[in-house]
């Protein structure tokens, strides 16, 4: 598939991520929770929380960068109709399975435009060996995870008060001391570990209540 | 018995405590349940903490990735976003 207006790319994907943080602020349903109960979802949103996870998975399927850009256009076609209009449908059944299956269908047709031997209608065996090979399992749920802790992220910023998340950032993320944290933000070393702690509970509160919409 | 409280115990984890400190903390975990549940409470967060990290790095590199952020472009012409162009224009 070709790509159009490239050069344009980097300023609209800016435009998402910040996006993304406004919208973290004006709802308090996650993503997860809105597809569960069938909410409409705009294709925006719904690109910047899983586009990283189709990206990883394409990696797992072997594919290149150029196949990799091609699988999560080829997802979201899937996933959407020309509208825009999400086209889950929940008896389906759990949505990180249905999200597997549709991301590792695609990824299989990419790889038999790839293989030129391999005409439509016959066996893919070989492509399919890869969908199955050792360890696949465990890194799409590793992936899923990932996902699941970065949207976490994501409403953990919303949910704290501005200065204990910027604690938490430094100190417990990025790994800065407690007492560079202390002169830099102006704050005494005993809110540092108040900050953690609370962050640290809601960040757990957060991730078991996205795990329970899947 | 007095226990030792959260601020403490997540201070003698992550080693941010006196040598003396340190031995008097762990010589009551030794005969303390419940804080030795705590410091096993303050452990699992921090394992949390640490793969969130990990997922953060990881997406931060997607993130960066120019070849990434092109797909966007052309799903906005295959999707008709329609209002990505209003926002552009105002
Ligand atoms: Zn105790």
């Amino acid at each position: 598939m070709k790509f159009l207006r490239i050069c344009n790319a980097r300023k609209i994907w800016s435009c998402v991520k910040h996006k993304g943080d406004l919208m973290a602020f004006s709802t308090n349903k996650s993503l997860l929770s809105k597809i569960s109960v069938g909410d409409e979802i705009g294709w925006e949103e719904f690109y910047r929380n899983y586009a990283p996870l189709i990206w990883l998975r394409g990696g797992d399927l072997n594919l290149s960068t150029g196949e990799k850009q091609d699988l999560i256009q080829d997802v979201m076609l899937t996933m959407f109709t020309s509208a825009g209009k999400f086209k889950y449908d929940r008896e389906k059944g759990r949505f990180r399975d249905y999200m597997r299956t549709i991301i590792d269908r695609r990824g299989v047709d990419i790889m038999r435009r790839r293989d030129k031997a391999i005409r439509i209608g016959e066996d893919i065996g070989g492509i399919k060996d890869v969908l199955v090979s050792p360890g696949q399992d465990d890194r799409w749920i590793s992936e899923w995870r990932d996902h699941i802790l970065n949207q976490a992220l994501v409403e953990l910023k919303s949910a704290l008060e501005p200065i204990t998340y910027q604690i938490f950032e430094l100190y417990a993320l990025k790994g800065w001391e407690p007492a560079r944290v202390e002169r830099f933000l102006k704050v005494r070393k005993s809110s540092i570990y108040t900050a953690k702690c609370r962050a640290v509970d809601k960040l757990g509160e957060i991730v078991r209540k996205l795990e329970s919409e899947q | 018995m007095k226990h030792t409280d959260r601020e403490t115990l997540e201070r003698y984890v992550s080693g941010d405590l006196s040598a003396l400190r340190k031995i008097m903390i762990a010589r009551h975990l030794k005969n303390c349940q419940a804080c030795s549940r705590l410091q096993a409470e303050i452990k699992t967060g921090n394992e949390l903490v640490d793969s969130l990290r990990k997922a953060r790095n990881t997406y931060m590199d997607f993130e960066k990735d120019d070849k990434a952020a092109a797909v966007f472009s052309s799903l906005e012409t295959c999707l008709g976003a329609s209002r990505m162009k209003k926002q552009e224009s105002n």
